[in-house]
């Protein structure tokens, strides 16, 4: 969650890996999908984040903002790391970093497997990360490698009064076969190489070249029994079990330079960028419903290929003044090029008589083009005041696109307003007031099982964020975040539609106007024990959101949080305990409101109902890890 | 002490939450029949009507013009069948209808036999479980100068597929709020205008036996296009005070 947009899928926050892109475009589950499953946490050295939208190097679906995850390992040797934990979880890691190779030069491997808690939630996955940095002088290459594999199955959603009444448990999967065939699949690999240059006058530049492949299934079923076949309409009942299938293959380039500083006065001093972001991506997707446990397919929604190229270009200035005003601003054009072979487009009805062959081909492209511009003024030193405008776009699910038609971006427009305050090393404050506009959100729809476009919304908040080290070894963190988000014109009621799930007006459905996150961490020598010190490390999270609204005037509880870890450390050696949810609250991961029917005893209801997937109750994980 | 004031200081908070959008009311329903006189059917025959217990319901009502298809998401229900006695012109009230806020344009129900994209064959629910079994039983006798007929009927009212609703109608737009009641009203007497009862008359027994409706007979089916296109339930919204 970041600044009032649910980046569970992806779409709203733009995630790179050094710089190589991972949100998935026109993905069949929601735009911009992201799943950072194939992380291993020893190996990221730090995530730059950036808020809104004022780098002209921010492309695709950096509404909320962007991640940059950095790899690097800086304690070097072999480490090899063991940890069990609650519900027959198991975690290995191989880690590699050679000592005479610089820190971004490693190679580290994971296992994870689980049962997961509750029912039907046991999966396993392991990934592969490989960085080699090489080269000397001006010239630095790196080298960077990613295999990634996963399999787990989902208990998916329970509806709240079938909890409520002893039907189902809060941690169980309805029993039917639809229910229990629930799971997921993902395969990605990346390889990406990338070629740094600083002259010694202090200009810099870079080219890199990356080529991915994603392979993507899953099957969910979140309405139960409501379905009836498009192909064949007397096949019904069979369980609305969702199979979505997403394979993307994707080839990717980036260039950029940034000049010497150039000093026409004396308090004047500045530098220009210009850079260019490309991907070409092919994807192929289907939705089908199956029927469990055989997955025979009884109906197809969707069987397409999608082509599409993104070139974008960007020209960013950074300029200070007497050293007390940085100006930085430029300008991003991107195009985009879609290709679409709909096979199931011109759908024939079963009672409709054949006059063509089903199918629509058709392309469409595009350019969308922003501004982006902030300015920072530090009157005294440690005190700065932000003051940012920037606009942004997120690129359109390609099947949604006519022949022709001037490809419809979601713009975003943003403003910033922020003061910071730096006292020493000490205290770091951080206010900032936010403002964004985006001219088509989307929102979960549960009988498409993805991602569908609402409206365009506005969000008005403000951030705070507070990091003290008040003695040596305590490092304490809190963030509070507020945001009224507002949908401002939602589709309006349609002979297809005629009872949309929003008004206009109101509250954006899945976004707690209040989250706080607040850390507290200590680390110090125990006792001197020959060889190495014995160092202990202990810390605490609490994360709070306020309650969520939903669709048709509903609204989610609020969630409360606390995790817990302690470790202590030999030389070469460590142990470690994790403790996640330590009050074993027990609380919805994911609350959704729409009309179900899993009841087969019971007469169809076709109300709106509340539905959940349960947080994960306290788990604990123990940890052995040996570095040589 | 620090409990209590992070306490209060979250509710402060969460007390800033904005417009969810339309909300969930509950509404009370009441059914009646009508009183009915004697009353003259098309062939002449002058019906005397001694019991008409009709089981209806599911019902849902929805935003769309036309029930059915549309109505996927419905704008308020009442999943229970119940029966009404459409010779008792007095309201009773049987339950309640969930639904949401909103305009209410058209509704669908069943006559208390029900089909589920899930079953091979309609089912009967409670409503119509009270009834043996069936959406609708009739007693009366019809008169014609001297010739006089008893007569007796047990009638399913039947989707003609899984998934579908039997009855479905536009009704006047109505918005739905909190306050508002939900009046079912059923009139027998349509239903059996267009019974050809010349037909049952030719069954009679010389002993006065009941003749039964048989299925798919010409009384059977005149029944049935009278519930399903004719004269269907009345439903009426009695409004809250606006």
């Amino acid at each position: 969650m970041l600044r009032g947009f649910d980046a569970e899928h992806g779409q709203d926050i733009a995630v790179s890996l050094m710089g190589l892109p991972l949100n998935q475009p026109s993905h069949i589950h929601g735009q911009g999908y992201l799943d950072l499953g194939f992380l291993i946490p020893e190996v990221v050295s730090s995530l730059r984040v950036t808020e809104g939208v004022y780098d002209p190097t921010q492309g695709d679906f950096a509404v909320a903002g962007s991640v940059d995850l950095r790899l690097g390992v800086a304690r070097r040797g072999v480490t090899a790391k063991v940890g069990y934990g609650s519900f027959g979880t198991l975690r290995v890691l191989g880690l590699w970093a050679p000592e005479d190779a610089r820190d971004e030069t490693f190679a580290a491997v994971q296992f994870r497997r689980s049962d997961g808690f509750g029912q039907n939630r046991g999966g396993m996955n392991g990934s592969a990360l490989v960085q080699y940095g090489f080269g000397s002088g001006p010239w630095r290459y790196r080298l960077l490698g990613m295999l990634h594999g996963s399999r787990y199955d989902a208990a998916g959603v329970l509806r709240r009064d079938d909890v409520e009444r002893g039907r189902v448990g809060f941690y169980d999967v309805y029993p039917d076969a639809t229910a229990t065939a629930q799971n997921g699949f993902a395969a990605r690999a990346l390889l990406g190489f990338e070629a740094t240059h600083r002259s010694a006058s202090g200009a810099n530049g870079a080219v890199g070249l990356w080529l991915g492949f994603d392979d993507f299934r899953i099957q969910q079923n979140f309405t139960g029994y409501t379905e009836r076949s498009m192909f064949e309409p007397d096949w019904v009942g069979r369980g609305d079990l969702i199979e979505q299938q997403n394979r993307t293959t994707s080839l990717g380039l980036h260039a950029r330079h940034r000049t010497a500083p150039y000093r026409p006065a004396s308090w004047l001093e500045g530098t220009l960028e210009l850079g260019v972001q490309a991907r070409l991506d092919q994807i192929d997707q289907a939705q089908n419903l199956i029927q469990a446990p055989q997955n025979e397919t009884w109906d197809q929604r969707v069987d397409a290929r999608v082509r599409g190229l993104d070139l974008g270009a960007y020209l960013d200035l950074d300029w200070t003044l007497a050293e007390v005003l940085t100006l930085r601003g430029g300008v991003r054009a991107d195009l985009l090029y879609y290709d679409i072979d709909d096979r199931l487009g011109n759908f024939i009805p079963r009672f409709r008589r054949d006059s063509f062959i089903v199918g629509f081909r058709r392309s469409a492209a595009g350019v969308a083009v922003g501004p982006r511009a902030s300015a920072v003024v530090e009157p005294i030193e440690g005190l700065s005041f932000t003051l940012a405008y920037g606009e942004g776009y997120r690129s359109p699910q390609a099947r949604t696109l006519e022949d022709g038609e001037d490809a419809p971006f979601t713009k975003v427009r943003s403003a910033d307003l922020g003061a910071r305050w730096r006292l020493d090393e000490h205290l770091d404050l951080r206010l900032a007031g936010y403002w964004t506009k985006l001219d088509d959100d989307v929102a979960f729809e549960p009988r498409e099982g993805r991602l569908e476009r609402i409206g365009p919304s506005r969000r008005l908040g403000g951030v705070l964020y507070a990091l003290a080290r008040p003695i040596e070894g305590v490092t304490a963190a809190v963030s509070v975040t507020y945001v009224d988000a507002e949908l401002l014109e939602p589709p309006p009621a349609s002979a297809e539609d005629p009872q949309p799930a929003y008004d206009e007006g109101q509250s954006l459905p899945y976004v707690p106007p209040w989250v706080v996150r607040a850390d507290v961490g200590g680390e110090r020598e125990l006792v001197d024990l020959g060889a190495h010190a014995l160092r202990g490390r202990v810390g605490a999270g609490y994360t709070f959101l306020s309650p969520r609204p939903l669709p048709f005037g509903e609204e989610a509880a609020p969630i409360h949080l606390l995790d817990a870890s302690a470790s202590v450390g030999w030389g070469p050696v460590a142990v470690g305990l994790e403790i996640y949810n330590l009050l074993d609250r027990r609380y919805a991961a994911l609350e959704l409101t729409y009309p179900s029917y899993w009841d087969r005893s019971a007469p169809r209801s076709r109300l709106p109902h509340r539905h959940t997937a349960a947080g994960a109750p306290r788990t604990l994980m123990a940890t052995l890890e040996v570095t040589l | 002490m620090l409990r209590f004031t992070l306490s209060a200081a979250l509710l402060l908070l969460v007390a800033c939450v904005a417009d969810t959008g339309a909300g969930f009311v509950e509404v009370p329903v009441r059914v009646s029949g009508t009183e009915l006189a004697p009353f003259e059917a098309r062939d002449g025959w002058v019906v005397t009507l001694e019991r008409a217990d009709v089981a209806v319901g599911p019902f849902y009502f929805c935003a769309a013009e036309m029930a059915g298809d549309l109505c996927e998401t419905a704008r308020g229900e009442m999943l229970e069948s119940v029966v009404i006695d459409g010779l008792d012109p007095s309201a009773r009230e049987v339950g309640a209808m969930l639904g949401i806020e909103g305009t209410v344009r058209s509704a669908m129900h069943d006559y208390g036999l029900s089909w589920e994209l899930t079953e091979t064959a309609p089912r009967a629910t409670e409503g119509a479980e009270a009834l043996g079994g069936h959406s609708l039983v009739l007693a009366g006798v019809a008169e014609r100068g001297e010739a006089q007929v008893r007569f007796e009927a047990a009638v399913d009212v039947v989707p003609n597929r899984a998934g579908v609703i039997t009855v479905r109608r536009s009704l006047d737009t109505h918005e739905l709020v909190e306050g508002d009641a939900l009046e079912v009203r059923v009139d027998p007497r349509p239903w059996l205008e267009d019974v050809r009862f010349d037909l049952l008359a030719e069954k009679a027994d010389e002993e006065g036996e009941p003749v039964a409706f048989e299925v798919d007979e010409q009384p059977w089916r005149a029944v049935v296009v009278g519930m399903t296109a004719g004269s269907r339930p009345e439903l009426r919204w009695a409004e809250a005070a606006r």
